[in-house]
């Protein structure tokens, strides 16, 4: 019976380890082919490990294909358009959870269900010409506009529910102590809601870096274009280059490795909750 | 009335009177409503139009659907996005109950470290899941190709992303293997939810460990698995794959999913309401399968 039990277990760690080495696989390829060089690939074959370690090929994306600059537009687009959704969600989730309006419950609905539905293609074509008329087509707010949009009602949902757990009379006690609506946001509800806000914010960082669809209707200027979008336009140049591809992969997908590092318990809980709420 | 009263009293509404909770409210409506609810009811407006994105546009009434009927384009894609919902969606599912009901409530270390591999394809650009399994596809020097040289296999070695018997099939398993582990998650923190009792009480009844998972474990999960298929769903049918399919193939073969044959036909071909009207339609679908599977879960 015990042993019965021990190869019982084996066999989850078996199962578990096969599963976890197929999910690591895919980017270890990646990784070791990203210091490979072209013709030791079509020499040694693909599963060879790199001969030298040096950052040549990650240094050609940066200098020659514009990973740099793919590199610094994301970053001109995601720091934004987190800052300016958790900024207007939390608001928002202030007003939905303590205080009273005609209906709250459209509001509520429309702002945080409703809003994370919207999938970019759904509404990526009136959205162009919408931002075409206001002018701002290929100018980094096109792709910001929307990004804040959708960020906001995921932070909704997640910081609303948070506010909606906590007691009613921490506003009460700040308004006996002469506090104004405004303080009473920012200095006893923001502090305690800080795991939710840092859970919507990482998630919302992840998804403002990884977007691809908004950016490559916005931007058709290859100047302006984030990570994926660089990355997808230099694959279409150069995909008989594998190393060379591969460092660019790496360069667009390892920040947000790094960051899930820090985040991953934020992430995790952000990605199964976003779905529960 | 009475509550009319109430709110303009309330001491929070210190901003601007009566209005100060849409104040605070009104940044977040504001972007909601211009940038994802607009849009959103514009796609329905658009697809009764004919128009090239430049002239003026001509009112066709529901012609573009008529059309639409009748583009094989159109069918194919859906046919691939059929295939992808299969492989992102209900394999996936099926992979996850399978597993997790294996693990069930055998208390496991280390799996906190086991979560947090399975998450890691979640926050990687879709994109450059293309590229990494573009080559991992690639008929010359090809990761897979090699792998089955080594184990002796070599004749099984075929352009998997370069025929349309096969290319939807690759790219679908790329869905299976990004969703399987978050499934797997998923349902086994429902698992640990339920009562043991249940399964106690199963027991004493006879039932052998299918008919346990059959009648304790599926019931029990129908919450989780709700989630799942809804998540991975809109995926299947949306951002995921569009991001995928557009670096690993461009659409070719008949990997061409519904949205993607959208934005070519919007963006490139400059057929903005017929590409409106397929939308709608995409919409249509993800909404209906999601809601379905609401209901479904309800009962």
């Amino acid at each position: 019976m015990n042993l019965k039990k021990t190869l019982y277990r084996l066999l989850i760690y078996l199962i578990l380890t096969i599963l976890a080495a197929a999910t690591i696989v895919p980017f270890v390829i990646m990784f070791l082919g990203a210091f490979r060089e072209h013709t030791d690939i079509i020499l040694r074959g693909p599963l060879a490990l790199p001969q030298i370690w040096d950052l040549k090929n990650f240094k050609t994306a940066i200098l020659d294909f514009n990973f740099d600059l793919y590199t610094l537009n994301t970053l001109i687009i995601t720091a934004p358009t987190v800052l300016i959704s958790l900024f207007f969600a939390t608001m928002a989730s202030y007003a939905l959870s303590f205080m009273k309006m005609v209906f709250q419950k459209t509001f509520t609905l429309l702002t945080t269900v409703v809003g994370v539905m919207i999938a970019a293609e759904f509404i990526m074509i009136p959205l162009y010409h919408l931002l075409n008329t206001m002018g701002l087509v290929n100018t980094y707010w096109a792709a910001i506009f929307p990004q804040v949009a959708m960020s906001t009602a995921f932070a909704t949902l997640i910081i609303r529910s948070f506010f909606q757990g906590l007691p009613k009379e921490l506003v009460d006690s700040g308004l006996v102590d002469g506090a104004s609506s405004w303080q009473i946001l920012w200095h006893i509800l923001v502090p305690l809601a800080k795991p939710a806000i840092i859970t919507s914010g990482a998630l919302t960082t992840v998804w403002t870096w990884n977007s691809y669809i908004i950016p490559l209707v916005m931007l058709p200027d290859q100047n302006k274009a984030p990570l994926p979008l660089g990355l997808v336009l230099f694959q279409g140049e150069h995909t008989a280059n594998i190393p060379l591809t591969m460092a660019g992969t790496t360069i667009t997908a390892l920040p947000m490795l790094i960051f899930y590092f820090f985040f991953q318990r934020h992430i995790i809980k952000g990605l199964s909750q976003g779905a529960v709420d | 009335m009475f509550s009319k009263d109430k709110e303009h009293d309330s001491p929070l509404n210190d901003v601007a009177g009566k209005l100060t909770p849409y104040l605070y409210l009104a940044p977040t409506l504001i972007s909601v409503a211009l940038f994802l609810l607009y849009p959103l009811f514009s796609t329905f407006g658009f697809s009764l139009f004919q128009w090239d994105g430049f002239s003026s546009m001509e009112f066709v009434g529901i012609s573009n659907y008529v059309a639409l009927a009748s583009d094989p384009k159109f069918w194919s894609a859906l046919t691939t996005n059929l295939i992808y919902i299969l492989f992102f969606s209900i394999i996936p599912t099926i992979f996850g109950l399978l597993i997790a009901s294996l693990i069930g409530r055998t208390e496991v270390k280390g799996t906190r470290y086991f979560r947090t591999i399975f998450f890691i394809p979640q926050i990687i650009p879709s994109v450059a899941l293309g590229t990494i399994f573009a080559w991992i596809y690639a008929p010359r020097f090809g990761v897979l190709q090699q792998i089955l040289k080594l184990l002796g296999l070599g004749s099984l070695a075929q352009p998997w992303l370069g025929s349309p018997q096969t290319a939807p099939y690759a790219v679908g398993l790329i869905g299976t293997w990004l969703w399987t582990g978050f499934s797997v998650i998923i349902f086994l923190a429902g698992i640990q939810k339920i009562d043991e009792y249940l399964y106690d009480a199963a027991k004493i009844d006879g039932a052998n460990a299918w008919q346990q998972f059959f009648y304790v474990t599926l019931p029990e999960l129908r919450y989780e698995i709700v989630v799942v298929i809804i998540m991975t769903l809109i995926r299947a049918l949306s951002t995921n794959v569009f991001g995928i399919v557009d670096a690993i193939t461009g659409g070719a073969n008949s990997t061409r999913p519904i949205s993607l044959y959208a934005y070519e036909l919007a963006f490139v071909q400059n057929k903005v309401g017929y590409a409106a009207s397929i939308i709608v339609i995409l919409a249509i679908i993800v909404f209906s399968f999601s809601g379905v599977t609401m209901l479904t879960g309800e009962r």
